[in-house]
């Protein structure tokens, strides 16, 4: 989500909110002189308050499972999560009276301070990843649909390679690809799909080069994503056959798309690695706050 | 290469539903570890720090005794209770007027190791005496609106039209600055703090002091000479002055007795008996017993002179030649010295002190209320107050460092009795403001105590109970 124009009313709210309560709580102490525990009146209203924005913070992970739900846009939910977070923080400082107190608690702050730190990490990433994922992917996909993608992908230079120096045996999977997908034309009648080129009947004698380059560096780059070199076909081209200058631009072609969904890939999971801490620690922060609220008024009262 | 969203659309296969990323699949699990490792770490932390856990900080060293033993505190689910507090600790209702009684945890706040249970903030105080809310019958008999020492009024001895009560008369200014006295007196010479710190001893008359309504006390020992500091201790305070040192019971004033017409002094060995500092029957006493010890010791020595006896006659004590017997001796000259031991105060010729005329009892004495009886003596009660104010606490000892004169200042002007030479309020808020950062403290607990009560912090002790340590600890004894 970008922090833009449409979050100043949040931003505003938010900022009134924190000098409301940092200034009732300065008043409070040199009023009374008496330092406010989170058991007093004033420390029960802040603890109170904050946890209350974080559970409606926290709402959002409902309303994301429930998205066909018209309780206000996904957008709005999610700029009422950020905000809500921020707000509760000063008030889980005044409610602690800016102290950690014993285990327990110290604990809850840690898990409070993760949560928020991560969250706010989260926040820095979305504002610069997904630009950047613009300029360095054009050829974004559908995340999850980048396995079947990189399988085509390997189909398609199958299919060139073996257009110029015949079947490639070894290609075993590209085949059956190829078969099956075969098999769809037929069932849904996809008579717009351009017909796959047939393997060469006479490949040159130089196809040898031409399919040990696909088997040795194309194929396990097409297949494997991360973690593979792209391969150079530059002195490889210039040194193939002119008739071959289609077929090898094609899998250049091939292997830049490759390139841009490993790039997508790395992106995707520092745009969405910080959940993997904010989420789940997070459950774990409520589930100790109960164990804080039960033990608080067990020592304390009511 | 120019490819159209279209083609790459084609790629895309929705024939199934998409395996959801990483992170879809496995956040159930993450969940679920965070989870058990966040009660795992509690769990862990009840087992080895059992209730500690819970405290928000330890407890002050008063209580770390039992601090693992909450129960003795607490109650599940209930504000700590007074009842939990009384069980070791007695203390006293505050007043019968206060319009309601505050949870002992409101103002004793535990659980701030730094800070004692004593030291209550006072703002627990001004809730109450800010506007304060009396049930007594005709509204409070204190200041009602109390927000701080800056609004505090004046100490009750200094307020407009008090005086100093004691029925002595006593000049501070001609024993601090006189030149009557070889060497003017200092504060410490008659005013000592007592063993508590306090506060300070009023003058002594002798060492082996006795005063209405206390017990025999013995006084420091004091200095061999007036004004002479004969304490061998570099820095220490100067030695107690007693008042015997000058004002000597020795009566060599000319008097007048019965049947004459005109004074004479008395003659020696009479006048050098020395009357006890006491109540004027037990001086008769003291008298009859010197005078006629005085008559004996006369007469041993006239037995005992060479003087010629006629056989058979007893020789005529040469005690005293107008007396006939014992008890015309006795009665003689035990009138005689209390005739001036008692006699009234006599003037002072202009620029001097009353010392010159007057060295008997009723130079300092006031005349008491004889019963009805007018040919009794009675030194009135001197009612010398021991403490002056009676709703606040002061500690000497605390103010150790700085010179009396800081706050009395005022000393060696009081030339009457009447002056109240305490300082005023003004003076102690230099030190003790409430709204500087290097105050000396401005908190009500400072002087005042909620408990009371008898504001003597011995007997508040007295009134503790005995616990068991084994009670609060649940340790068994050993035998």
């Amino acid at each position: 989500m970008l922090i833009n124009s449409d979050h100043r009313r949040w931003a505003v709210s938010t900022a009134v909110f924190a000098a409301a309560a940092t200034g009732v709580y300065a008043y409070h102490i040199a009023d009374s002189a008496r330092p406010p525990s989170g058991g007093s009146a004033l420390g029960l209203t802040f603890g109170i308050v904050g946890t209350g924005f974080m559970i409606a913070a926290g709402l959002l992970s409902l309303r994301k499972r429930r998205r066909t739900w018209r309780v206000g846009s996904a957008q709005a939910w999610m700029q009422a999560h950020i905000w809500l977070s921020v707000m509760a923080v000063p008030c889980i400082w005044f409610h602690s009276s800016l102290a950690l107190g014993g285990t327990l608690t110290t604990l809850l702050m840690a898990l409070f301070y993760v949560v928020i730190v991560s969250g706010l990490i989260g926040l820095l990433l979305q504002q610069w990843v997904p630009a950047a994922m613009a300029r360095q992917v054009p050829l974004e996909t559908v995340h999850s649909q980048i396995p079947n993608v990189r399988v085509q992908l390997a189909t398609d230079a199958y299919e060139t390679v073996a257009a110029i120096a015949g079947e490639v045996t070894e290609a075993v999977d590209e085949r059956a690809w190829l078969e099956a997908e075969k098999e769809q034309v037929k069932h849904w009648k996809r008579d717009r799909l351009r017909p796959r080129e047939a393997p060469a009947a006479k490949p040159t004698s130089r196809a040898g080069e031409l399919k040990k380059l696909y088997l040795e560096e194309i194929r396990p780059y097409l297949l494997g994503g991360r973690g593979t070199t792209a391969p150079e076909l530059g002195d490889f081209t210039r040194a193939a056959p002119d008739e071959w200058s289609t077929g090898l631009g094609r899998l250049r072609d091939l292997c830049e798309e490759a390139r841009q969904l490993a790039v997508q890939e790395r992106l995707h999971s520092i745009l969405h690695g910080w959940l993997w801490l904010h989420a789940p620690v997070s459950i774990a922060l409520f589930a100790l706050v109960l164990f804080h609220i039960f033990f608080a008024l067990r020592y304390t009262g009511f | 290469m120019a490819r159209s969203s279209k083609d790459l659309a084609k790629r895309l296969q929705f024939r199934h539903a998409p395996r959801g990323d990483v992170f879809r699949r496995y956040y159930p699990w993450a969940v679920l570890v965070a989870v058990a490792v966040a009660i795992g770490s509690w769990f862990f932390a009840s087992t080895l720090l059992g209730p500690r856990q819970y405290m928000p900080r330890p407890v002050s060293s008063v209580h770390a005794t039992f601090s693992d033993r909450c129960e003795n505190c607490h109650d599940s689910f209930q504000v700590v209770q007074d009842a939990r507090c009384l069980q070791c600790h007695a203390v006293r209702v505050h007043s019968e007027h206060e319009d309601h009684t505050p949870r002992c945890s409101s103002c004793h706040i535990e659980h701030r190791e730094d800070r004692p249970l004593t030291q209550v903030a006072s703002g627990a105080c001004v809730d109450c005496h800010g506007e304060l809310v009396s049930r007594r019958p005709g509204g409070a008999a204190i200041a009602a609106n109390i927000g701080s020492f800056a609004d505090h009024p004046e100490l009750s001895p200094r307020r407009e039209g008090a005086t100093d009560p004691t029925r002595l008369r006593f000049n501070h200014k001609l024993h601090l600055t006189s030149a009557e006295i070889s060497k003017p007196l200092e504060c410490a010479n008659c005013h000592q703090p007592k063993e508590d710190g306090r506060y300070m001893t009023t003058a002594a008359f002798e060492r082996y002091a006795s005063r209405a309504g206390e017990e025999a006390s013995v006084w420091p020992a004091g200095g061999d000479e007036v004004g002479e500091d004969k304490n061998e201790n570099i820095g220490a305070p100067p030695r107690m002055i007693y008042c015997r040192k000058c004002h000597t019971q020795n009566v060599t004033r000319r008097t007048k007795r019965e049947g004459e017409d005109e004074e004479r002094e008395l003659p020696s060995p009479f006048s050098e008996i020395e009357a006890p500092h006491t109540q004027p029957q037990a001086i008769h006493v003291s008298l009859v017993h010197d005078v006629l010890a005085l008559g004996v010791e006369r007469a041993k020595t006239i037995f005992e002179s060479d003087q010629v006896r006629l056989p058979g006659r007893v020789p005529r004590l040469a005690v005293d030649s107008e007396s006939d017997t014992w008890a015309e001796f006795q009665d003689l000259w035990v009138g005689a010295i209390e005739a001036a031991l008692y006699q009234p105060l006599r003037a002072a010729p202009a620029g001097a002190s009353l010392y010159g005329n007057n060295k008997n009892c009723f130079l300092c004495h006031e005349q008491g209320d004889a019963a009805g009886n007018p040919a009794a003596v009675s030194i009135a009660t001197t009612a010398i107050p021991s403490r002056w104010i009676p709703h606040g606490e002061f500690a000497h000892r605390a103010h150790e460092k700085m010179k009396c004169a800081e706050c009395h200042g005022d000393l060696k002007q009081s030339a009457d009795t009447a002056d109240v030479n305490l300082p005023r309020r003004e003076v102690c808020e230099k030190c003790h403001r409430a709204d500087a950062g290097r105050s000396a403290g401005a908190e009500c607990v400072l002087c005042h105590q909620y408990h009371d009560t008898s504001k003597d912090p011995l007997k508040r002790r007295a009134l503790q109970k005995e616990v068991a340590i084994e009670v609060l600890t649940g340790e068994m004894p050993s035998d």
